[in-house]
């Protein structure tokens, strides 16, 4: 049975970039779906022609959202298996595979790229490392297992996940650490493997000074909620 | 402020935070449009503790009594979060805008297709007569 699997990268002012990184994953043999976050410039455009099938979305949702967009794709195609990148080039698309591996052979639900179990990836700022261990920390509490790499956007998932996250579950802005405690309470098996990453050259999504606080804020308040959260019933 | 008047300060704030928390926990209130809210639950519970800070404002600004301090920090704060959905409901109208336009465009592309294959159906009928 041949099963069907699809590489969601959300997209926003990349022109630059995503050509490459929809042609590297497409080499590893697998479809590509870039989500076009109503870029101003030709992302949608430039990713189509590297061989990309392109969802433009008409008003820019954020991160959250056009990745989202994405699952609703994915559940709607019937898809299998679901990995999802950056289109800006931080994500070597050669670890798709790696990612995808332990999904297709039953080993777990999501499994998730962490760059710091890589010796070879980039190291984020001081300031960010801090925040990230902090809420990794938080996180390693809650679910009773180490979690390294909180924030990684860089994930493969089966389908049942790839339906949870088309829920309202999945949160608006930032699906970081407090998604890992509610995939933990719906018992899904999560795991961890070193990915490469590289530093990324786009805008971040956490620039400025009014973002990153109200980054902390958010976070810290989804994490609170996260372990009492009401939360869908998973299907027998 | 008296213990009395400490107590229902306390019992109101806690309240209010135990409120949002649950909100938040249904889904029903998202953490975005939350955080002034969160602000002044806690700005209720920290009042007993934020009393000393409170009358150096009071004698500084000239306030009558404590209560007309308080009246006027709710007002300032109710006009911050009418602030708040202000530019949240701007933000909905642009989107809504450009959704329904986007939807008009869509439905003129469908229409066309539509036609178009009506016209491809009619010619065929024609060849095969």
């Amino acid at each position: 049975m041949s099963e069907k699997i699809l590489a969601i990268i959300p997209a926003y002012k990349e022109e630059e970039r995503i050509s490459s990184v929809v042609k590297q994953t497409i080499g590893q043999g697998i479809p590509v779906l870039v989500v076009d976050d109503c870029s101003p410039d030709q992302t949608a455009r430039v990713a189509r022609e590297a061989g990309a099938m392109v969802l433009s979305l008409p008003i820019n949702l954020g991160y959250a959202g056009a990745l989202q967009a994405g699952y609703h794709f994915a559940v709607k195609m019937d898809i299998d298996y679901v990995v999802q990148l950056d289109g800006d080039g931080q994500h070597d698309p050669a670890f798709c595979s790696v990612l995808l591996k332990p999904i297709i052979k039953g080993e777990a639900d999501v499994v998730m790229g962490s760059r710091f179990l890589d010796p070879g990836s980039y190291r984020p700022t001081v300031f960010r490392r801090l925040g990230q261990r902090f809420f990794a920390q938080i996180a390693s509490r809650f679910i009773g297992e180490e979690v390294t790499d909180p924030t990684t956007g860089f994930q493969a998932l089966s389908r049942e996940v790839a339906e949870l996250y088309c829920t309202d579950v999945f949160p608006e802005d930032y699906p970081d650490a407090d998604l890992r405690i509610i995939l933990d309470r719906l018992g899904f098996r999560v795991l961890e493997l070193p990915v490469r990453m590289y530093a990324s050259e786009g805008e971040s999504m956490h620039g400025g000074i009014l973002k990153p606080i109200y980054y902390i804020y958010k976070m810290l308040l989804a994490m609170l909620v996260a372990p009492i959260k009401v939360l869908p019933k998973r299907r027998a | 402020m008296s213990p009395m008047q400490i107590v229902f300060v306390l019992i109101v704030g806690f309240l209010l935070l135990g409120l949002l928390l649950n909100l938040i926990r249904y889904g029903t209130l998202s953490e975005k449009y939350s955080l002034v809210w969160i602000v002044i639950a806690f700005g209720i519970i920290a009042t007993p503790l934020l009393q000393p800070l409170y009358n150096v404002v009071i004698d500084l600004f000239g306030f009558v009594s404590p209560v007309t301090f308080y009246l006027v920090c709710a007002l300032l704060l109710v006009l911050l979060l009418l602030l708040q959905f202000s530019l949240a409901f701007t933000a909905e109208r642009k989107q809504r805008k450009r959704m329904i336009i986007e939807l008009a465009m869509l439905k003129n592309e469908l229409e066309t297709v539509s036609l178009r294959l009506d016209d491809y159906e009619r010619n065929n009928v024609d060849k095969k007569k």
